[in-house]
């Protein structure tokens, strides 16, 4: 056996004909944050129900701290606080009582974290759910998840329904999560945020895992972008292997995107024709999503 | 200005038809069929000479009028005379149902949802939407009723000429359209979907009391309830007109009310308003069980005080139903060989009649386990560590004790009521014994509602389809004379007829067995599949 936190190996998952998830594998270690990123429909919340214990997975395991997710969902889930994507509640409960009931059906939590998260979050909780905008209802299930004292968190896109201030209360605590060693896998659709907190992406394309690493390793696998100026007459660089997009503006510069491997080769030979102006910019999480989803 | 606030109304209407389209043919045709296919068999049940007048003076006696309304044109009860005694309040009562469902699903149901929202933001008045609906149900209370008319009118049968078939047909629909109306209000008063459902069915529970009432002792209190209104047709008798244009006037006016109301109030809210509740849970919601008797209480509540109400009624009249009988000799003859009394013989009856009105809140309740998992609460209870029996027995075992609890809600009202004007009814004991016979019956259904939440999740509804049935055959089957095996094909026409019959133990322990057996196949069954999400 090994220490991962989580482990889901050569998993599929088929509704009648339909493949929604295409052997997939992934890992999570202690204390990592894991950012789940891919577009709509691509299996991410498939593969979060398949380690709830929701659904079962038609072939391969998945695994959390050593134990199946199916079989011993309810064991597991004393040690998994969970936020779904669509958080949908009971609309003639407060919620006050919704997040009283969640913690209860866990039992262990935190009264005193709770109160204080609620204010933090700035919460209404004496209102019934069905007056609640999607954002107070992920409130309410971010709060229940964090005042629970958990080891892992599964947070399916959180954050959709907040706005920008709540967004920042929501990465201040997890930064406190990690902090405290929890290990947490972070599905997201807001890039910024996932750059901002995660040590490690998992990419998800059409029920297939296409790319996972830390960001440092995936930016290797794409290009940079240079804006550049010189004296010298640069119009032979187009015959260069492995640089794209390039174009001149109207003052002059030269703008390009070069392939991180090619990146030493092509500085080598600006260098030679006297740079006046030189920006070099790393990959954005942003253009890397884009660059894996434009190409099929 | 008033042209603005309707602007848009012919394209809603046209999606309101086309997102109804099957269901709503499904309804006329099934209604408008049910209604035709029993001309023949009602038919050849009157033909006889002599058991006709016996036939005429059951239906004569106060129980069955409380039942099914007044008997009219006993001198001269043609085929016509009998279906309309029969069916007209039947069908008039599914009419209404299918009203309610349809205003409530495109009024309430949609704003709540959201999506009226969508469709507000266009350019589309502020009344549209409702005027739409209201117009959709007028046309389709018109092609109901039509249709039901016509096919009525293919029989030629005695007393039912093109009019009669005609006013049956207008019976149906405007009561439907007054029910319709009547949800169009609810749906701007009340701020949920639930409520406006609950709030419609209430007033149709209501109305049938009131008219049962009025069709009994006091006739005014019929004359303000439109299912009393609607039998003073005298369809297939004397034809009248005039109840159909009160019930038409009413409908008018109610549905001006909730255009009224509609202009006054704000999207996504009700004219009550919502309070604040309190910001924790109570001691009830720290278990999957718990949280289940929180959510169904109210329902329970309700429906133990419509189990009661209904019982009550029908115990109500054993007195009216002595006095009947002292004045009737035909059927004191029948009934003089026989150590049992019509009491006892009705009694059979009325306790299979409440003991499937019962199953209906036991069904919906059971169905709770699919419900809340279509709507995504059970995610929530279950990646909490709450595992998947819990959560089935946790609504299991709630409808297992409400079914007890109606049962004896139902004898207590027969009895309550039926001794403070009858000496010559059965103990309490006898009433609990009776209705308790039921029970395995109960077990049986609830089994089918649990296979059919384990295995076909999407189709739980079929659990109410089978239900109907069940009505359809203990109560039609004598008159229709099915054939034997079909009357067994439902639980509930294996419970013996106490106190006529003696209780027989052994299809009441197969029917227990059974039920068990289902049940825990449904508990694995829901353990072992994957969660449906919506």
């Amino acid at each position: 056996m090994n220490n991962s936190i989580v482990e889901v190996k050569d998993v599929t998952k088929r509704f009648g004909k339909f493949k929604a998830l295409d052997g997939i594998n992934m890992t999570l270690e202690q204390g990592e944050i894991c950012g789940f990123i891919g577009p709509n429909g691509a299996g991410k919340t498939t593969t979060i129900r398949i380690l709830m214990g929701m659904i079962n997975a038609s072939e391969g395991r998945a695994e959390i701290f050593g134990k199946d997710a199916w079989k011993d969902a309810v064991e597991l889930h004393k040690r998994i606080a969970f936020v779904p994507g669509d958080v949908n509640l009971w609309p003639n409960l407060t919620g006050g009582e919704v997040i009283d009931l969640f913690l209860r059906l866990r039992k262990g939590k935190n009264k005193k974290y709770q109160e204080e998260l609620i204010d933090r979050f700035d919460f209404n909780p004496r209102k019934k759910c069905r007056t609640y905008s999607k954002g107070n209802r992920q409130k309410v299930a971010l709060v229940a998840a964090l005042s629970a004292e958990a080891d892992l968190y599964i947070l399916d896109e959180p954050t959709s329904g907040l706005d920008p201030l709540m967004e920042s209360v929501f990465q201040e605590t997890m930064r406190e999560v990690k902090k405290a060693g929890k290990t947490v896998l972070l599905s997201s659709h807001i890039l910024s945020e996932v750059e901002e907190l995660c040590d490690k992406v998992t990419i998800i394309k059409q029920g297939k895992i296409i790319e996972s690493g830390s960001l440092e390793e995936l930016r290797h696998l794409t290009r940079t972008s240079i804006v550049v100026k010189t004296k010298e007459d640069l119009t032979e660089m187009k015959g260069i292997q492995g640089i794209y997009e390039l174009q001149e503006d109207e003052k002059g510069s030269l703008h390009f995107s070069v392939e991180s491997e090619m990146l030493g080769e092509v500085i080598q030979y600006l260098g030679s024709r006297q740079i006046t102006d030189l920006k070099c910019m790393p990959p954005t999480l942003e253009e890397l999503f884009m660059s894996h989803y434009k190409e099929v | 200005m008033y042209k603005d606030l309707f602007a848009g109304g012919s394209i809603l209407t046209k999606l309101i038809m086309r997102r109804d389209r099957i269901r709503l043919v499904i309804w006329i045709f099934g209604i408008a069929g049910f209604v035709a296919a029993l001309v023949p068999v009602i038919k050849e049940f009157f033909a006889e000479g002599d058991e006709v007048r016996v036939m005429l003076e059951m239906m004569q006696n106060p129980a069955m009028i409380a039942i099914i309304g007044p008997v009219y044109g006993a001198e001269h009860y043609t085929t016509g005379a009998a279906h309309a005694n029969m069916m007209l309040l039947f069908s008039v009562i599914i009419g209404a149902i299918m009203n309610i469902f349809l205003i409530a699903r495109h009024t309430r149901q949609d704003e709540e949802l959201g999506r009226l929202e969508i469709i507000r933001a266009l350019p589309v008045g502020r009344l549209c939407n409702l005027a739409s609906c209201l117009w959709t149900a007028l046309c389709i209370n018109g092609i109901l009723g039509v249709t039901t008319g016509y096919a009525l009118n293919c029989f030629r049968e005695a007393g039912m000429d093109l009019g009669g078939c005609m006013l049956f047909g207008a019976g149906i629909g405007s009561v439907g359209m007054f029910f319709g109306a009547l949800t169009a209000v609810f749906a701007q008063i009340s701020s949920n979907n639930r409520k406006v459902m609950g709030f419609s069915f209430l007033s149709l529970f209501l109305f049938y009391i009131l008219r049962a009432i009025g069709d009994v002792k006091i006739e005014e209190l019929s004359l303000i309830s439109p299912l009393g209104l609607v039998l003073r047709t005298k369809t297939f008798v004397e034809n009248n007109w005039w109840p159909i244009v009160i019930i038409l006037g009413m409908s008018i006016i109610l549905s001006l009310v909730a255009l009224l109301l509609a202009m006054r109030r704000d999207l996504g809210s009700g004219l009550i308003a919502e309070k604040e509740g309190k910001s924790h849970g109570g001691g009830l919601l720290s278990s999957p069980m718990g949280l289940s008797l929180k959510l169904m209480s109210t329902a329970i509540i309700i429906w133990m005080l419509v189990v009661f109400i209904f019982a009550a009624m029908y115990g109500s009249i054993f007195g009216d139903l002595d006095e009947f009988l002292a004045n009737n000799a035909l059927l004191m003859g029948i009934f003089a060989g026989t150590d049992f009394s019509l009491i006892d013989q009705f009694i059979t009856l009325l306790v299979a009649v409440m003991s499937m009105i019962a199953a209906i809140p036991v069904i919906s309740f059971m169905n709770r386990i699919s419900s809340e998992e279509r709507h995504g609460y059970a995610e929530q209870i279950l990646t909490k560590s709450v595992s998947r029996g819990a959560q089935f027995f946790a609504y299991l075992i709630p409808t297992l004790a409400v079914s007890v609890v109606f049962q004896l809600l139902t004898a207590l009202g027969f009895y309550v009521a039926g001794s403070a004007v009858s000496d010559e009814i059965p103990s309490l004991k006898q009433f609990v014994q009776a209705s308790l016979a039921y029970l395995p019956a109960f077990f049986v259904i609830i089994g089918v509602a649990g296979m059919l939440i384990a295995f076909l999740p999407g189709k739980t509804s079929l659990s109410y389809l089978y239900l109907g049935y069940s009505f359809f055959a203990v109560y039609f089957g004598e008159l229709i004379k099915l054939p034997e095996w079909m009357k067994k094909l439902t639980p509930f026409g294996h419970v013996s007829r106490y106190p006529v019959e003696e209780i027989k133990v052994l299809p009441l322990v197969i029917m227990t067995l059974l039920g068990v057996g289902l049940l825990a196949i449904s508990s694995i069954g829901y353990r072992k599949r994957d969660m449906e999400f919506s």
